[in-house]
């Protein structure tokens, strides 16, 4: 039997400056002095391509009818691209893409929706959005408010609804679309835990169904929990394909891109490891949910005093958010005998908001002189968002380093 | 999308290659996308509809009063008030068309950036959404004919020629307008002026026959709009005579203009999510 979706040698080709890497419309005036000014080389199209590059590589992959398949890979690998290409958004350079069956992509729920209408009106016009006929709308229409929870609002306009009301009801819409293939953005991330986990369950339901899934997210444990396969993308190429739980762990390990071989010997100080251990295991792959252990192996040739030694926290963009020393609580800590020593910190779940950190030791001695002076020791670890988490979801995203592991009492 | 059992994806598509297929698949797209605008058009104003009518009567009473009372142009004997009003609730609809429909891909890039849909709805909803507007407006015109004592002349029953006319340039102009906004935002600002010159460079606010000059004669017949509104007034007062090579000529300008702006529109149309 032909695969459900055949993406043959597809590449995707953006010029920086005219394409969408520039924030606004590029001006006519610059086409008009460019053609006044290089006349024949405008003709030709030399002229404004300055630069490019390449979003993505010769892709070529097949997904079998009833296959849900993964796409996984760090920001910027190209998972957006192709998932536009796939969702016929936007279009190859080169090569093509085949997909046999009705197909449903949902890159955002709520496309479409406008504030000043009611919720009944959205439910109809983001479902022709989707590509739902009216007849199948009114067939479902009971099911998407029910599974929505917004009975009672249903003749409101949305801009009255409550983030959490606006995302149950954009989801309920997308997740009665009957599609043969779906494609799906991380639209798993709405609303609160108890909703989270019901679309998760709409998720695996569709896919029980035998229907055919492309699911593109940052979150393995959804990813492992939905697909049976997945391809890992690195910069616009297939760097890993095969089975999910493969293809996830070859991600886990590509996040190591600092290699620091061990042991890191210094003048005044060898570091025999750092590791980051959960579930005790060391691992690339965090659960912001729960606790994890720093651990440090490390070696003094001699007693030292004064020491400050610890790790620091940088979040993706380079901000420190964490520095914690051995001493911090307790300054006798500052002083150290010669030999081996396993310093081990326990660092708090539900702090870091996901994403990509760089844990880095640090070592000083009387607060100027490094002792790990020419050497870098770091570690890069991918931070998922705990599970219980309520975001806000799409609508209200957070911007904030930290989260809080404390509730609001709330009388 | 509904039904179409095998689709490919790939860079290069035909310029010629219009899919009908598409356009019935995405028909109720369509009819949502122009109840969405007349729906919320004039939400949270606090005349609503009343803007429909307020827009050319205002326009209309400025005319009347100013320019026919001090310049002194000669109406072929018509009522100076129903005479503007015939052609402004004509224009009223073909220029908020063009405002509107010439941003609509803009307005409209989020949900260009994610998802598929025929992006030629977009503008063209907004044309069709329009067409209340006018069908309301007559309303008023026909209590200004009343209240005036003019008389609907047998012509009427061609009176949707010229509103046909005027759907045909309409799209055309906004297809080409709105895909060159997506990568030229310089068209937003173009085209409120391009507006303001078809207003006067157009028989809306006296009759065609007033440009006699030869140089104002062959503006007159290569402007599309000054034989629809001739043929407009014609249609609705019988008189005065409608000048059928200015009529027979913005017919196929319109045509022309239509064409022009669709392959254009078909041009770029799969680029738009990558440059809007």
């Amino acid at each position: 039997m032909l695969p459900a979706i055949s993406v043959r040698n597809v590449s995707k080709q953006y010029f920086i400056g005219t394409g969408a890497y520039t924030a606004a419309g590029s001006r006519l005036t610059e086409t008009i002095t460019n053609t006044i000014r290089h006349p024949i080389l405008t003709v030709k199209g030399m002229v404004g391509a300055k630069e490019s590059f390449w979003a993505l590589r010769d892709i070529s992959f097949d997904v079998r009818e009833g296959e849900s398949m993964g796409i996984i890979g760090r920001n910027g690998a190209g998972k957006s691209t192709m998932l536009k290409i796939l969702s016929q958004i936007t279009y190859p350079t080169q090569g093509d893409v085949v997909l046999r069956g009705r197909v449903g992509s949902l890159l955002e729920v709520g496309t479409g929706f406008h504030p000043e209408l009611t919720g009944r009106e959205n439910v109809f016009l983001n479902g022709a959005i989707l590509g739902m006929t009216r007849k199948e709308i009114r067939g479902k229409f009971d099911e998407i408010v029910r599974f929505a929870e917004v009975e009672k609002f249903l003749d409101t306009p949305v801009k009255r609804y409550s983030s959490g009301m606006y995302l149950r009801l954009a989801f309920a819409v997308a997740a009665h679309l009957e599609s043969e293939i779906l494609i799906a953005d991380e639209v798993l991330a709405v609303g609160d835990q108890q909703f989270q986990a019901k679309c998760l369950g709409k998720m695996k339901e569709v896919y029980r169904e035998g229907r055919t899934v492309i699911f593109v997210s940052h979150n393995m444990h959804a990813v492992r929990s939905l697909c049976e396969s997945a391809i890992l993308l690195k910069n616009g190429r297939i760097a890993a394909m095969g089975a999910a739980n493969e293809v996830i762990d070859e991600y886990a390990r590509s996040l190591e891109t600092a290699n620091v071989e061990f042991p890191v010997e210094a003048k005044d100080l060898t570091v025999e490891a750092l590791d980051i251990v959960q579930n005790g295991r060391d691992t690339n792959i965090i659960d912001g949910g729960r606790p994890f252990d720093i651990i440090i192996r490390f070696r003094l040739p001699r007693d030292m005093e004064k020491l400050r030694m610890g790790v620091y926290v940088n979040n993706a963009l380079g901000d420190e958010i964490v520095r914690s020393f051995f001493s911090d609580w307790d300054v006798s800590k500052e002083d150290i005998k010669a030999g081996s020593h396993i310093a081990r910190l326990s660092f708090p779940g539900k702090l870091l908001v996901n994403g990509a950190y760089t844990i880095t030791m640090g070592a000083k001695r009387q607060g100027s002189i490094d002792l790990l002076a020419g050497h870098r020791i770091e570690r890069s670890v991918n931070v998922a968002a705990p599970t219980d988490f309520n975001s806000g979801g799409l609508v209200d995203p957070y911007q904030a380093a930290v989260i809080l592991d404390r509730e609001w009492e709330l009388d | 999308m509904a039904s179409s059992k095998e689709k490919i994806i790939g860079p290069k598509r035909s310029l010629w290659e219009v899919n009908l297929r598409d356009i019935w698949d995405y028909r109720e797209l369509l009819y949502f996308l122009t109840l969405r605008q007349i729906k919320t058009k004039y939400k949270q104003t606090a005349i609503g509809v009343v803007w429909v009518v307020l827009q050319p009567l205002l326009t209309m009473a400025i005319f009347a009063l100013i320019f026919y009372r001090v310049g002194n142009f000669d109406t072929g004997g018509i009522e100076v008030y129903p005479f503007l009003f015939s052609t402004l609730m004509l224009w009223t609809f073909f220029s908020s068309a063009l405002n509107s429909g010439s941003l609509s891909l803009v307005s409209n890039a989020n949900m260009i950036s994610k998802i598929y849909f025929p992006r030629f709805l977009l503008p063209l909803s907004l044309a069709l959404a329009g067409l209340l507007d006018y069908v309301i407006s007559w309303g008023v015109f026909i209590l200004i004919m009343i209240a005036t004592g003019e008389v609907f002349s047998s012509w009427m029953v061609f009176i949707w020629v010229p509103l046909a006319l005027s759907f045909i340039l309409v799209n055309g102009l906004t297809f080409l307008f709105s895909a060159m906004a997506a990568k030229y935002r310089d068209v937003q600002y173009i085209v409120p002026f391009f507006t303001t010159l078809l207003l006067f460079a157009s028989p809306i606010l006296y009759p065609l026959n007033a440009a006699q000059d030869p140089m104002l004669r062959s503006i007159m017949t290569l402007n599309p709009l000054a034989g629809i509104m001739d043929a407009q007034r014609f249609f609705v007062f019988g008189r005065p005579e409608m000048d059928l090579t200015v009529f027979a000529s913005s017919i196929v300008v319109s045509i022309v203009v239509f064409a022009i702006g669709l392959l254009y529109f078909k041009k770029y149309e799969r680029e738009l999510a990558d440059v809007i």
